[in-house]
């Protein structure tokens, strides 16, 4: 007799091989997304963005009600209603990024596509767990990779072009974080440098900076090759998170770093994504502190809000 | 059924990223961007905007932007907008009509823009510039200044 040959898909490269119901970890990871999506909501309410994107006031109240009303039915109700609560989020975010449409984040894309695949799946049913958890590791692997590969076809990684520009120009918080990589006084030179056209090089003299600028990218795009692999996945994880949030200490995009870590976790043995909800809860309701201008936490987000 | 929307859905995800990198090489589009995950991969967009009105005889008069009226203000704020995100995608067909129909002395107006970036060959600030010019008709022509 015949043995029937097992197909193996690409899809499942990020399969678990434990084979465990990834429910739990996924009704979390659920609850998780609209909860971001609610502070998002409410983080325009309470911080109108500048024309010509501004909400009308009454719309976007009504997006936050709605969406804390989703995040409160998928934290408490039912499994049946928290895929339902995901489904009805749908239009209200496609609403939102349209309107702040073509500024839109690609966080804001990446958390409508995440909310539209846990609204498609249903974790009562056999198999379904492990195919949305399949296809978000998938997400994760495919937004690491490009942030790398991007990075190298735009060109100003090689030689450290962004970075200077970046520690010289770029802020405050570049200079404050990353300004010990240029010695004194090339970041001076920097500084000094016009902005019009001919101005330049943006190139820092030295090592440090191209060495870490060309470690950026490459990192990205080896760690997302990594979490297909199953022997090093969680140190590739692992790596990843401490890249995502050593990029993020200058810029502060904590919205993205957060949805992203969000997604790594996923990769993670023991259900992080259910153990740290509180964590995660709470750094929402700092960021929503934040953006409602409570004093002492301005600094965790961008002068623009979110 | 679903197992093949996903795969569709990644695949689409996964192949995305380049078309807007085209997007980006072709017409300037703002690389951090409509979902190409090119975030800090470049500077972010800098535009300027020129307005200038041509009257019947042919002159040119630059409009300074302290003259804008409120509606044109909120008119330009959008174009650039628009124009630093889609780059020269982004059309400034209804700017043009706003300032025509607020300026009955000129026959059509140019819109010049300037987008400046950083040439990854020699690291130098550079810029691509478009004039266009917006006739009350509603065509849209080149522009060449007369200093080139």
């Amino acid at each position: 007799m015949e043995t029937p040959r097992l197909e193996r898909s690409w899809l499942d490269w990020t399969a678990d091989p434990s084979g465990t119901s990834a429910a739990p970890h996924l009704q979390a990871f659920r609850v998780l997304i609209l909860l971001h999506l609610c502070v998002q909501a409410w983080a325009w309410a309470l911080r109108p963005l500048d024309h010509p994107y501004t909400f009308p006031p009454l719309a976007i109240h009504g997006c936050a009600v709605a969406l804390t009303l989703a995040a409160a039915v998928a934290s408490f109700g039912s499994e049946r209603w928290g895929r339902m609560a995901c489904l009805a989020s749908l239009p209200i975010v496609a609403f939102e990024l349209a309107w702040v449409f073509p500024a839109t984040a690609n966080h804001h894309y990446l958390s409508l596509l995440i909310l539209g695949l846990c609204g498609l799946f249903d974790l009562r049913r056999e198999g379904e767990d492990q195919l949305l958890l399949q296809g978000l590791r998938w997400v994760a692997v495919i937004v690491f990779f490009w942030a790398g590969a991007q990075k190298a076809l735009h060109g100003l990684y090689f030689r450290g072009e962004f970075l200077s520009w970046a520690v010289a120009v770029g802020g405050e918080r570049w200079a404050a974080l990353f300004g010990w990589l240029l010695p004194g006084a090339e970041l001076t030179r920097l500084q000094e440098l016009p902005q019009n056209v001919g101005s330049g090089p943006w190139r820092a003299a030295g090592l440090v900076v191209p060495l870490v600028s060309n470690a950026v990218w490459v990192g990205e795009i080896v760690l997302a090759v990594g979490m297909l692999v199953v022997r090093i996945r969680v140190v590739a994880v692992l790596l990843a998170l401490g890249l995502v949030y050593a990029i993020q200490l200058a810029p502060r995009e904590f919205m993205f770093a957060l949805l992203y870590t969000n997604l790594l976790l996923l990769f993670l043995p023991g259900e992080p994504n259910r153990r740290l909800l509180p964590v995660f809860a709470l750094a929402y309701a700092l960021l929503v502190g934040a953006v409602a201008g409570v004093p002492g936490l301005e600094g965790l987000v961008k002068q623009a809000g979110l | 059924m679903k197992r093949r929307v996903l795969k569709g859905v990644l695949v689409a995800l996964a192949l995305w990223p380049a078309a807007q990198f085209a997007l980006t090489q072709a017409w300037a589009v703002n690389p951090w961007k409509l979902f190409g995950f090119a975030m800090y991969s470049v500077p972010g967009p800098r535009v300027e905007l020129e307005l200038i009105g041509v009257l019947p005889d042919g002159r040119g008069m630059r409009i300074d932007r302290r003259a804008y009226s409120p509606r044109e203000h909120r008119l330009a704020s959008r174009f650039l907008s628009y124009r630093s995100e889609l780059g020269f995608l982004a059309r400034g067909d209804e700017l043009a009509d706003g300032v025509l129909a607020l300026r009955p002395e000129f026959e059509s107006v140019v819109v010049h823009t300037r987008r400046y970036w950083i040439d990854p060959e020699t690291a130098l600030v550079t810029s691509r510039d478009e004039h266009i010019r917006h006739g009350r008709d509603g065509r849209r022509t080149p522009f060449e200044p007369p200093d080139g």
